[in-house]
């Protein structure tokens, strides 16, 4: 029996919590993929009196260095910053726009300047500044302000901030930079922010929204316009804790894409964040190319330009971190040269190149090749491939890095 | 565009290997762990010290110690099981530190203000003022109970305690909390 004590502490809690918003954090310290020793050192029993410090200083040259990894690699103009999940390849300058309403992806363009391989993890050790960097100072309205390879009109009494914890995330909000108005998540950033138009995330993905069995509930999905571009529309409500939100999330998927969020549809601001997003202008043309893919790989041929995939679109359906189902009714196929930079991918659970293990390892093209050859009966005793979902990260329509739906 | 026979595991719909269970959960990266989960520990960080600017030092710390055992915990769950016990471990030593900090400064100057709290209604600010002077075992059970709406197993093994310490523990610390407001004016 619930106690009338339990509901008003569970209310005061929520509230409390709830002072606590999704500003980004002033990254003192944000972790990137640094890897760890291989070997677990030997601690001695007693610590000589010169290591308390020295760990000390370790931990704070981290601290600085850190987030410089980050900064040098958002401000680097033409580079979106790789995660797992993501390349980290060059973007080339788009070709004319090709047809967009060729529904087989076979590449029409080379990554002409791409330089990265599809090689996730680990992150390559950038050289940080010396000193930890700051978010770029908020500008505020009435300005035309350009970022990530777009230009917003941002309307006065309104703000603009771009955080470098969060390399290319952005908002826009109008009383308090607590409550983002309208979020601009590029593909990349952090790695799990796949522009697809079915992942709720980054706003789906909180930790008191994880702990729920009611799942993240799609309410609407259109097809609109925003910034004269075709634009996936969904209308999203999750469950945390109890209390039911609604937000709208409008995802341009193909290249030069972004998602971009309301989390908190408020109709007092409506009319100004939707004019906003009708007014984005994008600096490159737009392609038919899209930026990320979700499906199964069949099976795969080796043609004269290269390997070329065939894959079976799904339709990811997000339960959490970790969590994917899928649905399939559409039974056409798709075909993805695979760039030829790419030497493996990013490979976890359940396991693409061996069985599956949970610790990150390199999948190289040619075992993954194997294994889709082997079917039903692989080696290492994994999974067919062919049932295994997976995230396709595309670079200028080339298939760049494979990773496992979960990972 | 061509079709192709789907095998019966792809159509099902069925949730995929990657279940969120337990060791077997994939492992995410530390940045994605941060990103994802970040926010929400600080807003477990402030219910149990009693500011915000504290409780992203909590967190901070806790990535910080998870990236010293990155190598040796499996999957996600094991990661957040590991982030949630260091926040509450770091929570309870940032308090003995701020009790301790606070008595060689008292008769120094006034106490400061707690920060925040200014959206809560007054109902709310007392249910939060009064948690904060429950025993730190007392209020980690409450705020693991109905902030995390862990179960008892759950919180019996976030705590190395027994589930019938658990028990016990919360239902002392709601007479203690019932008794604290109706003692308040």
């Amino acid at each position: 029996m619930t106690r009338p004590v339990e509901e008003r502490l569970r209310a005061a809690m929520r509230a409390r919590a709830g002072e606590v918003t999704a500003r980004r954090p002033q990254a003192a310290w944000s972790p990137v993929p640094v890897p760890a020793p291989a070997t677990r050192e030997k601690r001695p029993v007693r610590l000589a009196r010169w290591i308390p410090p020295l760990a000390i200083a370790a931990v704070a040259a981290m601290a600085l260095a850190v987030p410089g990894i980050f900064a040098a690699r958002h401000l680097a103009p033409d580079r979106l910053a790789a995660g797992p999940g993501f390349s980290g390849a060059r973007l080339p300058p788009p070709p004319p726009a090709p047809d967009p309403s060729s529904d087989t992806h076979t590449p029409a363009r080379a990554a002409a300047g791409t330089e990265a391989t599809a090689m996730t993890v680990p992150l390559p050790a950038a050289p940080g500044p010396a000193v930890a960097p700051l978010d770029p100072a908020p500008r505020r309205g009435p300005a035309i302000i350009a970022f990530s390879g777009m230009t917003l009109d941002v309307p006065a009494g309104w703000t603009f901030q771009e955080y470098v914890a969060d390399p290319g995330w952005a908002c826009v909000w109008l009383r308090s930079p607590d409550r983002c108005e309208l979020a601009f998540t590029p593909p990349g950033g952090s790695g799990y922010h796949l522009v697809h138009p079915d992942d709720p995330r980054p706003v789906a993905a909180q930790l008191d929204c994880l702990d729920i069995s009611a799942p993240v509930e799609k309410l609407a999905a259109t097809v609109v316009e925003v910034g004269g571009r075709s634009a996936d529309y969904r209308l999203w409500r999750m469950n945390c804790m109890g209390v039911a939100s609604d937000f709208e999330q409008w995802t341009i998927s193909r290249y030069p894409a972004v998602k971009f969020h309301r989390e908190h549809p408020d109709p007092e601001t409506e009319d100004e964040v939707k004019t906003m997003l009708g007014g984005v202008r994008f600096a490159a043309a737009p392609t038919s190319d899209l930026v990320t893919d979700f499906g199964f790989i069949l099976d795969y041929q080796r043609t004269p330009d290269g390997v070329q995939l065939t894959v079976d679109r799904a339709t990811p359906v997000w339960r959490g971190v970790g969590r994917w189902d899928f649905e399939n009714t559409n039974p056409a196929t798709y075909r993805y040269l695979l760039d030829p930079g790419t030497a493996g991918f990013h490979d976890r659970a359940p396991g693409l190149c061996r069985t599956a293990d949970f610790n990150a390892h390199v999948c190289e093209v040619d075992t993954f090749l194997l294994r889709l050859d082997e079917g039903g009966n692989r080696s290492d005793g994994g999974q067919p491939i062919s049932t295994i979902p997976v995230w396709l990260n595309l670079d200028g329509g080339r298939l760049v890095s494979i990773t496992p739906a979960g990972s | 565009m061509e079709a192709i026979g789907l095998p019966d595991q792809r159509t099902s719909g069925m949730p995929v290997a990657v279940e969120d269970a337990g060791e077997a959960s994939p492992q995410p990266s530390l940045a994605e762990l941060y990103q994802l989960h970040r926010l929400s520990l600080v807003r477990l960080a402030v219910l149990l010290v009693d500011d915000v600017a504290s409780a992203e030092d909590v967190v901070q710390d806790a990535f910080a110690a998870l990236h010293a055992r990155w190598r040796h915990l499996r999957g996600e769950a094991a990661a957040l099981r590991y982030l949630r016990v260091t926040v509450l471990n770091t929570a309870r030593s940032a308090l003995r530190r701020r009790r301790t900090a606070r008595r060689w400064l008292a008769g120094q100057r006034a106490a400061e203000p707690v920060a925040g709290h200014e959206s809560l209604t007054v109902e709310q600010r007392t249910m939060i003022e009064a948690l904060a002077r429950l025993a730190p075992r007392q209020r980690e059970v409450l705020v693991l109970r109905y902030w995390l709406d862990l179960s008892e197993a759950q919180i019996a093994e976030t705590l190395g305690i027994s589930r019938g310490s658990v028990k016990s523990t919360a239902s002392r610390a709601l007479d203690v909390l019932e008794k604290l407001l109706e003692a308040t004016p």
